[in-house]
């Protein structure tokens, strides 16, 4: 594939799979042993496993949205950089529902074979979803102030988590 | 290292260009000088998106960030595993690792402990090769992580406060050395 060929496809990727959450889209444009590289666990092997992340992705953040800044390419490797917006409507990283609106900027490298992505590196800082999450002291605070915010954040997502129970045992009904 | 002589650069370089500049200038660790000689190699309204960091935009903001990454590890090596360029844009896929031995961020006593990084960078240069815009993708929350500065990913109320009264006894203990 020729490089414009690839920024194409890599646009066309990220909109039915980032953007929409389509996960039928991973079948098409991932190889079977996709390796990817992500944020805060082990490396994600497999197309499979890939398909459950996105999905537990999307559970939590619904209306997430993908906006491509800029598409680079050469010799059968693109990268991307782009922003992410969307609204914590499920639980992530042991965090109850908080309704928050989140945005966050990611550059994406992927390793194409053929028309296929074989092994992708996603790099974000997760340091700021906790921030809007707000559940992160603020770090030129004194030690005293981040323990007390700590202590502040347990109580507050403990009455989130019992809230979100509530509306899951009201929905089950 | 003068302007004159690195400047201007023919787009055929301009991958081994993005390498010199983050390994000789900015990461330098024998050097710590050679940070100042960014601004030869700087476009005049070069910007930097760091990680979502608002307050590491301008040239000299972005200095002090990599001073203070410095001071937290004073050992810390950079590594490219991958450099791609497309027109006047590089990207390098990189990591670092580093001991945790001086105040990390400014803010966290040491803790001794190898803290290592993953990293995406993308660089934007003008028709010269002066760097016009610069981003860094990195995960800063597994950092902090690491060094147990931040609770596990999941970790149970009765865990997040002992953590935090752990942290919180560091960090008084630091403050009376």
């Amino acid at each position: 594939m020729t490089e414009d060929d690839l920024r194409d496809l890599a646009r066309e990727i990220a909109d039915q799979v980032w953007h929409r959450g389509r996960l039928a889209a991973i079948d098409d444009h991932f190889r079977e042993d996709l390796v990817a590289h992500v944020p805060e666990r082990p490396a994600v092997r497999g197309r499979r496993a890939y398909r459950e992340l996105i999905l537990a992705t999307r559970t939590s953040f619904p209306d997430l949205r993908q906006e491509v800044d800029l598409v680079i390419a050469q010799s059968g490797t693109v990268v991307l950089r782009s922003r992410y917006l969307g609204t914590q409507r499920g639980e992530h990283d042991g965090i109850p529902p908080t309704g928050r609106r989140v945005e966050i900027t990611e550059l994406l490298w992927l390793r194409f074979d053929g028309d296929q992505v074989a092994e992708l590196w996603q790099e974000l800082n997760n340091l700021t979803v906790l921030d809007q999450l707000g559940v992160i002291p603020p770090r030129q605070a004194t030690e005293f102030a981040r323990f007390r915010h700590v202590l502040r954040t347990v109580g507050r997502l403990a009455a989130l988590k019992a809230r979100s129970v509530a509306a899951q045992r009201r929905g089950a009904k | 290292m003068t302007a004159d002589g690195v400047l201007p650069k023919p787009r055929a370089e301009f991958g081994a260009w993005v390498c010199e500049v983050f390994f000789d200038r900015i990461w330098n660790m024998a050097d710590p000088d050679a940070l100042d000689t960014l601004d030869e190699v700087a476009a005049p309204d070069l910007v930097f998106h760091i990680g979502n960091l608002p307050h590491a935009r301008t040239l000299a903001e972005f200095k002090a960030t990599v001073r203070l990454a410095k001071q937290g590890q004073p050992d810390l090596v950079y590594t490219a595993n991958e450099v791609i360029v497309d027109g006047n844009v590089v990207a390098l896929r990189l990591e670092n690792v580093g001991t945790h031995l001086g105040d990390f961020v400014g803010v966290f006593p040491p803790t001794g402990r190898v803290l290592r990084l993953t990293a995406l960078l993308v660089v934007r240069l003008d028709d010269d090769g002066r760097l016009a815009e610069v981003w860094q993708e990195g995960d800063f929350l597994d950092l902090l992580r690491q060094a147990g500065l931040v609770a596990p990913a999941g970790a149970g109320p009765l865990r997040q406060v002992g953590h935090a009264l752990k942290n919180l006894v560091r960090g008084k203990r630091a403050g009376r050395r």
